[in-house]
């Protein structure tokens, strides 16, 4: 069906969209590149004024330098480790909470969803010395459970699923229930499968966060190996020194997993039937 | 039951520090993963020296982080056992009592003190304690690009020149080198920070803050100082260097432009070594260092950054702690590090040796300013960080804002006396 | 009871409560003050190197022996009253052990330890008390007996742990040691007051559960639903009032106190930090750029919903751009400011080469005061299209076809389906981007921190990055905790402004 549809879009238009499309990428893509080309630049070169647009001689050794001057592949275990907690942790609460706070009428509700909304306004760095004081009180500094303990839930996954249940018809729900299914059914084989992508989004951006913290993960671990990939990337970059091809080597190889996520997270998004289109 | 809790908390930390038989040692820096290779060789060799000991190395390169890491883990009560303490924050550490004093224990694990340069161990002493083992230091100084200068037809500048011959430098050496009517190559640059700029000031006979470390009026708003920041002000007014850039970071384009011979003068510290050695070697660079220029009638003086392995007073592991900390300044390691160039070994025997071994010269040009070097002063002020700023924004009222330089300074000087008299 | 009968016993409640606090509030005081006038006890170094038998009291058990190997400096006196803790002795160069101090802890004033707690816990009691009396008090047996359990709990921890609140050091040990320092422990206040707080909020909660669900008995589903909702959240709740909830406590704790992080004396200052900040003109200078700055959200969320539109369509290769669009999202923060550094650099930079093709004068924007936030939000705005457009992408999924079909059935353009159909189906994502948006405007400061350090003069000064700075470079944490309040508080309005204007009906956002 939408196959035709898009067929059915006049050529015109859709090349413009495509036009659009293209501009938009070229500016959107600029970061990456900069990345990329940095990372295949002799450590000199990068230090020219005007900075230099190409490397003369793109060297790819620096990827394997850099990678090999850390040990990387500790840092992508535990990176993804706390990634995938996070993941887990977040979508399961934000589902459960945010679908609570959408869809049932309880006791308490108002205030309590208040207070989750209050729990945003603080800036993380302000909580740094407070959790870090709670997760050292639990034992739990320079362990795998420190380093996740303080972003399983994230009150903004909550307040997004809540407003995606919101916006979602309730009728397959009380369908169901008329069909003698009870609450959790209700949430776990109507409401779940129809916010999947929301649920893609919250586990996307729940990935990216995780992925790319560096300050906790550096402050409550202790151990070489208990560091994240973005602190490794991080360690090229000090006070009296900066290896950038280095740095940006290790930056864009950090990024293959993340994209590897969003690529797996779009799938979500593609229900295989575009919005109608514009004609 | 929560009081019971507590209680049990106190035999239970020191059950813990019990098993002695097996100790590890953490030390956190923020080195780079380079210094921290040189690092492991000091590691394991303690390590085979000391059975039992093992060292776990934490290091976190970027400064801000480091700073956010130790501090927190001091205040909670865990803190690593050694730590590299920068000689600006020194007062500060000092402040609230947490640092070792190291002093009593010098001789006993063979640091003697009297073979360091004395303006280097100077800024880790408070009130008659030795709060770390000076690792390295730099002077601030003036690279120059010898190849633009001849070029210019100027001589190269001598230690101890003056803001006179600076200035006739950095006219000669801006210009327009492509005829579009758009000027370049610069003379020089100004760094907004005050860790660039208060060798000027001290040439000039003056400071930032009054001697006891409680005023900055008195001070940075007398006329010697205020001349100063006026000349420094108006180079870019001037058009001799390009408008200070918003943030210096670490690729700053001030940077930029000296790495592609497009600017005179850059002040800096050895730390800039490291980066041009390979370039300084295939001669695609020509540099010389010399002195912050003064002005006639008073001595150079420069600030003597400086870094050293400090002691937590709450480690557990003291006696290792302190013997690790001396270990990392000995001759040997000293000479290992020298091989980096990052900075000046603190031992006169490790650093003149080092100097004689440097073909380009420049080492014996920083050593010539250490006997003219002072004591920063984050070393005496725990508040320094707030003066930096201070001292920053005082900079930005001039050239951005475009206050008067005696209004400026007035002003500077009343939001300092406001920080210091808290 | 009669309407009468009620106010007065109402106003005799308040009597009560008011007399009791003012007891509580002195009582406080006393034990404040007697904590702190106390000089830390030093033991004058007298017998050096010279180890005579100590003569214990209560004898030197393992626990004694393992202290002295612990070499820990300053000790702090901790337990109840009676509690005997050695401390160790070491040789001149407080190097070796050479023996140990015994330290004996003298029991506190009867009334401080046990007049102070019951006043705290009559007064919560009332309280909590006071507010279920508004109520229908149904189920009295079943109220006065938790109340009983809380209250009695409550008293009984509060009494042990004030009880430690040792009044003085009996140093009762043998060799005085060279340094050692014997400070006492202060009486943890916080602790007790946090016990009675906790107890104070149960008891409200648990009280207005019974009368919730004694007024709702009648009516299962009702209280089925509310049970059920309450599981759904339990685990969420129970991480956030661990994790981000008693943080937030701590740190509203921490902006009234003298609080340093390596320091152990934090003495009660009241609202000084709050003056302080008050009276810094950078205060303000930063929160005005924070509003200045939140306005890129709006600009991007319209960018991003024509963004996603683009691209929810079946066209080729939309996959890939998809991707390029969320890429400055993922994107190293620092690439994102040096490329950008690099744009909008004065000499270097490539809008400044488009200006100059143009025979247009070079700007400098990122050092100029009136341009250096504008190209800031640019910057954000660009980086954070892609996460909106994600957002965007998901809403769009909401939205049933066959709405879309009936539009178009009956006649209406593409603008009126996107008007009137698309639009109100995506407020509840917009809302949300919205309020994320703006909370998050404000608490970003990598950019910042990075391309201009707040400069040039303050023009890019934000409120974080002052906290920042604060707490981290100038090591003032007690004036950033008091801060991180204040942009709590202007984060809480703005909200809350915001939850006004676009809420329509009640449950539709």
């Amino acid at each position: 069906m939408s196959e035709r549809r898009a067929r059915t879009v006049p050529r015109v238009r859709r090349l413009t969209g495509y036009a659009a499309a293209l501009l938009l990428a070229l500016v959107m893509v600029a970061p990456f590149l900069w990345m990329l080309l940095t990372a295949l630049m002799d450590e000199f070169e990068v230090y020219q004024a005007p900075p230099p647009l190409l490397p003369a001689a793109p060297r790819l050794a620096n990827f394997t330098e850099a990678l090999t001057a850390l040990p990387f592949a500790v840092y992508f275990r535990n990176s993804l480790i706390l990634a995938a907690c996070t993941v887990v942790g977040q979508v399961a609460t934000a589902a459960m909470a945010g679908y609570a706070f959408a869809r049932h009428r309880f006791a308490g509700r108002t205030p309590l969803f208040a207070v989750y909304l209050g729990t945003l306004m603080i800036p993380g760095i302000a909580l740094l010395v407070p959790r870090f004081l709670i997760v050292d009180a639990m034992g739990l500094v320079d362990t795998i459970a420190g380093l996740v303990s303080v972003d399983l839930v994230a009150a903004w996954g909550i307040f997004l699923m809540r407003q995606y249940f919101l916006s979602l018809p309730r009728d397959m729900e009380d369908a169901a229930r008329l069909d003698g299914a009870s609450e959790w059914q209700v949430f776990t084989r109507v409401a779940l499968p129809l916010a999947r992508p929301a649920l893609a989004t919250v586990a996307l951006f729940a990935f990216i966060d995780a992925w790319k913290a560096l300050l906790w993960p550096l402050i409550v671990a202790r151990s070489p190996d208990l560091r994240v990939v973005e602190a490794g990337v991080a360690s090229f970059h000090g006070m009296y020194y900066a290896n950038w091809p280095w740095q940006m080597a290790a930056a864009v190889a950090a990024l293959v997993p993340v994209l590897i996520v969003f690529l797996v997270a779009q799938k979500a998004f593609l229900r295989g039937l575009a919005f109608g289109g514009f004609k | 039951m929560l009081a019971l809790a507590l209680a049990s908390t106190l035999p239970l930390a020191l059950t813990a520090c019990r098993r002695d038989e097996a100790v590890t040692l953490r030390i956190t820096s923020w080195q780079s993963p380079e210094e921290n290779a040189i690092d492991a060789v000091e590691f394991r060799s303690f390590e085979a020296a000391h059975a039992g000991v093992r060292i776990v190395n934490d290091p976190v390169s970027n400064n801000a982080e480091y700073r956010e890491k130790v501090l927190t883990s001091i205040g909670a009560g865990s803190p690593p056992d050694v730590f590299l303490l920068d000689g600006i924050d020194v007062a500060a550490f000092a402040a609230r009592d947490v640092v070792l004093d190291l002093q009593p224990f010098a001789e006993r694990v063979g640091v003697q003190l009297g073979l360091f340069f004395p303006q280097v161990v100077e800024p880790f002493r408070v009130q008659g304690k030795l709060l770390a083992f000076p690792k390295g230091f730099s002077p601030m100084v003036y690279y120059y690009n010898r190849e633009l200068f001849t070029r210019a037809g100027l001589a190269p500048p001598k230690n101890g020149w003056t803001q006179d011959e600076f200035l006739a430098a950095v006219r000669a050496l801006t210009r327009d080198t492509n005829g579009d009517g758009v000027v370049d190559q610069w003379g020089t640059t100004l760094d907004r920070r005050l860790y660039a700029w208060q060798a000027w000031i001290w040439g000039a006979g003056a400071d930032v803050l009054t001697p006891d470390g409680r005023h900055a009026s008195g001070a940075i708003d007398q006329a010697a100082a205020e001349s100063t920041l006026t000349f420094l002000t108006d180079l870019p007014r001037r058009g001799y260097a390009p408008p200070p850039s918003a943030s210096g970071g670490a690729l700053g384009f001030e940077q930029r432009l000296f790495y592609s011979g497009r600017l005179g003068l850059l002040t800096s510290g050895h730390w800039m070594i490291p980066r041009l050695r390979r370039y300084l070697e295939q001669g695609r660079v020509q540099l010389g260092v010399v002195s912050v220029p003064r002005t006639p009638g008073h001595q150079v003086k420069t600030p003597l950054f400086a870094s050293g392995w400090a002691v937590p007073y709450n480690t557990p592991h003291r006696k290792r702690a302190v013997e690790l900390a001396a270990w990392m300044v000995r001759a040997d390691a000293q000479r290992r590090r020298a091989a980096s160039g990052l900075e000046i070994p603190t031992l006169l025997s490790a650093a003149y040796e080092n100097a004689a071994k440097d073909a380009t010269g420049l080492e014996m040009e920083f050593l010539w300013q250490v006997p003219y070097g002072g004591v920063p002063w984050g070393a005496r002020v725990a508040q320094y960080r707030e003066i930096e700023k201070a001292m920053m924004d005082l900079i930005d009222r001039i050239v951005v804002d475009r206050v008067r330089v005696q209004d400026a300074v007035r002003e500077a000087a009343a939001v300092v006396d406001g920080v210091l008299g808290r | 009871m009669t309407a009468a009968h009620r106010r007065a016993a109402a106003l005799a409640a308040l009597l009560w409560a008011a007399a009791t606090a003012g007891v509580a509030w002195r009582t406080v005081r006393k034990v404040d003050q007697a904590a702190r006038s106390r000089e830390a006890l030093v033991l004058s170094h007298a017998a050096q190197g010279r180890v005579p038998t100590p003569a214990w009291p209560g004898g030197l058990g393992a626990r004694d022996a393992a202290a002295v190997r612990a070499e820990e400096l300053p000790l702090v006196v901790r337990g109840t009253a009676g509690t005997v803790v050695t401390a160790p002795v070491k040789d001149a160069d407080d190097w070796n052990v050479i023996g140990a101090v015994a330290v004996q802890a003298r029991a506190g004033e009867w009334a401080v330890a046990v007049l102070f707690p019951v006043a705290l816990a009559l007064l919560a009691a009332l309280i909590t008390g006071f507010m279920a009396g508004l109520r229908h008090a149904t189920r009295r047996r079943t109220v006065v007996g938790l109340d009983a359990a809380l209250y009695g709990g409550a008293v009984v921890a509060v009494v042990a742990q004030l009880s430690r609140a040792v009044d003085g050091l009996a140093a009762t040990g043998v060799v005085p040691p060279a340094r050692a320092r014997l400070a006492l422990a202060p009486p943890s206040l916080g602790f007790a007051a946090l016990v009675l707080g906790l107890v104070a909020a149960a008891g409200v909660l648990a009280r207005w559960a019974i009368v919730w669900h004694a007024a709702n008995a009648d009516r299962p589903a009702r209280v089925r639903e509310t049970l059920g909702a309450w599981g759904l959240i339990a685990p969420s709740l129970a991480h956030l009032l661990v994790f981000t909830i008693a943080p937030v406590g701590f740190l509203f704790w921490i902006s009234v106190h003298d609080w340093d992080l390596l320091a152990s004396d934090r003495p009660f200052v009241g609202l000084k930090h709050f003056r302080a900040i008050g009276a810094d003109p950078l205060f303000w200078r930063a929160l005005r750029n924070g509003l200045v700055y939140a306005l890129y959200v709006p600009a991007t969320m319209g960018a991003a919903l024509a963004a996603a539109l683009v691209l929810d369509q079946p066209l080729r290769g939309i996959k890939v751009l998809r991707v390029v669009v969320f890429l400055p999202y993922v994107a190293s923060t620092v690439a994102i400011a040096l490329v950008w550094q690099w744009l909008l650099h004065r000499d270097f930079g490539l809008l400044n080469a488009m200006l100059a093709a143009v025979h247009l004068p070079r700007v400098d924007w990122l050092g100029n005061p009136a341009t250096a936030l504008p190209a800031l939000m640019v910057v954000s705005a660009w980086g954070q299209l892609g996460y909106m457009m994600v957002v965007y992408l998901a809403g769009l999924q909401a939205i049933p076809v066959s709405l879309l079909e009936a539009a178009r059935l009956d006649g209406a353009s593409a603008w009126q389906r996107f008007r009137l159909v698309v639009l109100p189906m995506l407020r509840p994502v917009s809302v949300y981007l919205l309020l994320t948006g703006i909370i998050w405007s404000f608490h970003g400061f990598t950019l910042v921190y990075i391309m201009t350090e707040g400069g040039p003069a303050h023009a890019t000064d934000v409120l974080v990055y002052r906290i920042y700075q604060t707490a981290w470079e100038f090591r003032r944490f007690d004036v950033a905790a008091a801060m991180s309040v204040v942009l709590c508080l202007v984060l809480l309005s703005l909200t809350a402004l915001q939850w006004r204007t676009v809420k329509g009906e009640p449950a539709d956002v």
